[in-house]
């Protein structure tokens, strides 16, 4: 044989065996990934308590908390950046995967939860780890863009996940629920910052609107008690522009007036001036995280008997 | 189209294989075209800037061969004012009208010359500098003038080096492109090695720097001193990682194709002198200032100067001193029209006279305390101090104003030790911490021969070697950031 095409295949030998080597450690790091992530989201059992949300959720409740104070298992399913789109697809994968288990819903509201911008539009990237299941495949497919990003995605396995999810499944694995954001907020710089009018907007999306809708009916229409949770977020962002505040604060309560079985808590009234517990304008320390939990618990019961 | 983009990794496959498959005498025309549509995937009307470029230099070239005495010379400045007045427009148009009107509304002067609105063609520094380094080797005769358009417009337009250097010189390019390159599975394993390092650096490190260096100094008076500090760190290797990942991608392509380009970058944070970092960073750009400006600079002056000592300096030490003085504010405009890359390139210069004019007596004090012996000691801390100095410039070169600048270095030295902001994620934070921490790593590996740099060999087993491949290729799939483009591409 020719030496130059002897040279030449058996390179293409190694690059073929690199490639099966490759492939197979993709697959084994994704399998880890993945079944960290289903801890940490809690989708690996059933569970009585859901908690659907975003950061807000994922800083400001404590799901070992609500566990111990409940005695029921309980699954926070909240990731960075998830607007009411994701949500929605968040409660029907969990649905999906659990049945009937879930009795109590909380979902995180704020007054820009309609408002569309600040959440990530993104933010279907983050049900790549799950689209091995149908619903996940099908929702994570319509969305991804370009559309090749979801083949690339299909064959090489850990490139589904990102540095998030690589923090929440170490987390899951490790069963770290815990918030480690310690610090509070500097208000003399954030109070600067919105006097530079640097805050988010508080506008209302119709298809945002039309999503929450939906997630509204589909709850009613099972036998589960829904509790949207202000999560506190700091006054002074609160005061910036009150009138929309007011009015998206409204909105939410007309929902919660819609549904018999939904209800709305607003944290905000008791505790946004206490700046000790934020950590950010819109994220609580361990103390906000403590103190919300407790508060919530103990409004669950009392609203539920 | 942007190396870190699926759509170039398409392009490039096509392009390599189609380049092996077609008859050697059509290679030039393919390259050209696909470099023409490489550039033309930015912004397609300034391949016309590049076209006119390439035609003047092109001829410019020719006449410089073919005439003598002061003709010759009369062709090489025409050239250069041409790359150098397309250079001027577009690139500092605005930035002196700006200063313009600052000094006629000292004297209540209306500045009539109104500001246009321009949008830079990408890379136009890096591959002007080249056309001129052609005109002024054929001057030199040095280099015989390019007969052959396509391959003068190649040498000018090649795509892997188009909008971020390597800044090549013909004598290394322009012969290549006459060669005839056989496919070579050897060649094309290194390419991919050196593309996928380079990737790492960009995709991995450089863009994950930015989620913390990106809001630190877009709003500096929300931060204090110690996240200044981390922040300034963090972009020193965010730029780093972010050039010479373009570099290595760069090589690489071109390695595959059968092209050499030289070296850009060696290790420079490894340095233990500010001399010796510069010896190391963008080599092609501070030895093309060396050869084209440097040298001719010196040699001049040097011509004009009899004394021994000029204001009580050694003669010397003076011309180096007016050199470098010039030398480091030509590099810190190349990189930009702003007072900020001004200054960036003066604290640079002023770092180098310093060390020379400082060196017998920071000879005598090492020798006189007995550090000189310490030579790890000296050697670690060398790279420590280098660093730190380094970084100081770095925060004008990063910084939107030099008001802007000035306040971050104010809070460096005002407030060291203060509440540290830990990123949007603290996650990301740490992760970009332990990122940097492996950069370093793999470089000291690469120092000591370990691990290979630029084609070397290295003393890994294979094994090792492909789990390090499969590492690289795990870690760009899950902690690559897609999408963002290269800082020097607007240089």
């Amino acid at each position: 044989m020719d030496p130059k095409l002897r040279k030449i295949l058996t390179f293409a030998v190694r690059y073929i065996i690199f490639l099966f080597i490759f492939l197979l450690i993709d697959f084994c790091i994704s399998e880890f990934l993945s079944s960290g992530l289903i801890k940490y989201y809690g989708l690996d059992k059933p569970s009585k308590v859901l908690l659907i949300g975003h950061s807000h959720t994922m800083l400001g409740l404590d799901k070992t908390l609500i566990e111990e104070e409940m005695h029921c298992n309980v699954s926070k399913y909240a990731m960075e950046g998830a607007n009411v789109a994701d949500r929605l697809a968040m409660i029907k994968h969990f649905l999906h995967q659990n049945g009937d288990s879930v009795k109590i819903i909380t979902y995180d509201v704020d007054a820009t939860f309609l408002t569309g911008m600040g959440l990530s539009i993104n933010s279907y990237k983050l049900f790549y780890p799950f689209m091995d299941d149908p619903y996940i495949r099908e929702y994570v497919k319509s969305e991804a863009k370009p559309e090749y990003d979801y083949y690339i995605k299909k064959w090489i396995r850990t490139s589904r996940f990102t540095d998030l999810n690589l923090n929440g499944s170490l987390r899951g694995h490790m069963r770290f629920y815990t918030n480690i954001k310690i610090g509070s907020i500097d208000t003399v710089a954030y109070k600067q910052r919105i006097a530079e009018n640097d805050f988010v907007k508080i506008t209302f999306d119709r298809n945002l609107q039309e999503e929450f809708e939906e997630t509204l009916q589909l709850i009613s229409e099972r036998n589960v008690k829904m509790f949207l949770v202000l999560i506190p977020t700091i006054g002074i962002l609160n005061r910036a522009d009150p009138e929309k505040y007011s009015e998206a604060i409204k909105m939410i309560e007309n929902y919660s007036k819609k549904y018999p079985n939904i209800y709305f808590i607003n944290y905000n009234d008791e505790f946004e001036d206490q700046y000790d517990l934020f950590y950010d304008e819109i994220h609580l320390n361990p103390k906000g995280n403590k103190t919300i939990t407790d508060k919530l618990v103990e409004d669950i019961k009392r609203i539920l008997l | 189209m942007l190396f870190n983009s699926y759509q170039f990794i398409v392009f490039f496959l096509v392009i390599t294989f189609t380049y092996f498959v077609i008859p050697n005498r059509f290679r030039w025309f393919l390259l050209l075209t696909a470099s023409c549509y490489f550039y033309m995937a930015f912004v397609p009307v300034y391949i016309v800037i590049l076209g006119f470029t390439s035609i003047v230099d092109y001829f410019a070239g020719i006449f410089i061969e073919k005439t003598q005495g002061k003709k010759k010379k009369w062709f090489l400045v025409a050239s250069l004012c041409g790359n150098i007045g397309v250079l001027a427009f577009f690139k500092y148009y605005n930035f002196l009208n700006e200063n313009l009107t600052v000094l006629l509304q000292g004297i209540n002067f209306q500045n009539p010359i109104p500001y246009l609105s321009i949008i830079l063609p990408i890379g136009l520094s890096f591959h002007t500098f080249q056309a001129m380094s052609y005109t002024i080797e054929v001057y030199r005769g040095n280099q015989k003038a390019e007969r052959h358009f396509g391959i003068y417009a190649l040498y000018v337009m090649f795509f892997p080096q188009l909008v971020a250097g390597p800044i090549e010189r013909p004598q290394n390019m322009l012969h290549q492109y006459h060669e005839r390159h056989y496919f070579d599975i050897d060649r094309f394993t290194e390419g991919l090695k050196m593309m996928l390092w380079g990737f790492f650096k960009k995709v991995v490190i450089a863009d994950r720097l930015a989620f913390y260096v990106d809001p630190v100094y877009n709003n500096p008076t929300a931060h204090s001193g110690s996240t200044f500090i981390l922040a300034t760190i963090f972009f020193a290797f965010q730029i780093y990682c972010d050039f010479s990942g373009y570099s290595d991608i760069a090589i690489g392509c071109a390695h595959i194709l059968g092209f050499k380009l030289m070296q850009n970058f060696r290790l420079p944070y490894l340095a233990d002198s500010v001399r010796s970092f510069w010896q190391r960073w963008h080599i092609s750009l501070t030895s093309w200032f060396r050869d084209y400006v440097f040298f001719p600079l010196t040699i001049s002056i040097s011509w004009k100067i009899t004394k021994k000592k000029v204001l009580f300096i050694r003669s010397d030490r003076f011309i180096y001193l007016i050199a470098m003085s010039v030398i480091w504010i030509l590099t810190g405009i190349w990189h930009g029209a702003n007072w900020t890359f001004v200054i960036w390139g003066a604290i640079n210069g002023f770092y180098l006279i310093f060390g020379v004019f400082t060196k017998d007596l920071r000879k005598k004090f090492t020798k006189i305390t007995g550090i000189d012996k310490l030579k790890r000691i000296n050697n670690i801390s060398g790279i420590i101090i280098t660093f730190l100095l380094i970084c100081i410039p770095w925060i004008f070169f990063r910084a939107k104003d030099v008001d802007t600048a000035w306040y971050i270095l104010s809070r460096i030295f005002t407030q060291p030790v203060s509440k540290l902001f830990l990123g949007a994620s603290q996650w990301i934070t740490l992760l970009s911490i332990l990122l940097v921490l492996f950069l370093i790593g793999v470089e000291i590996l690469q120092s000591r021969k370990w691990v290979s740099l630029y084609f070397s060999e290295t003393r890994l087993r294979q094994s090792l070697r492909w789990a390090g491949y499969i590492f690289l290729l795990i870690t760009i799939s899950i902690l690559g950031v897609g999408g963002s483009s290269f800082i020097y591409f607007q240089f």
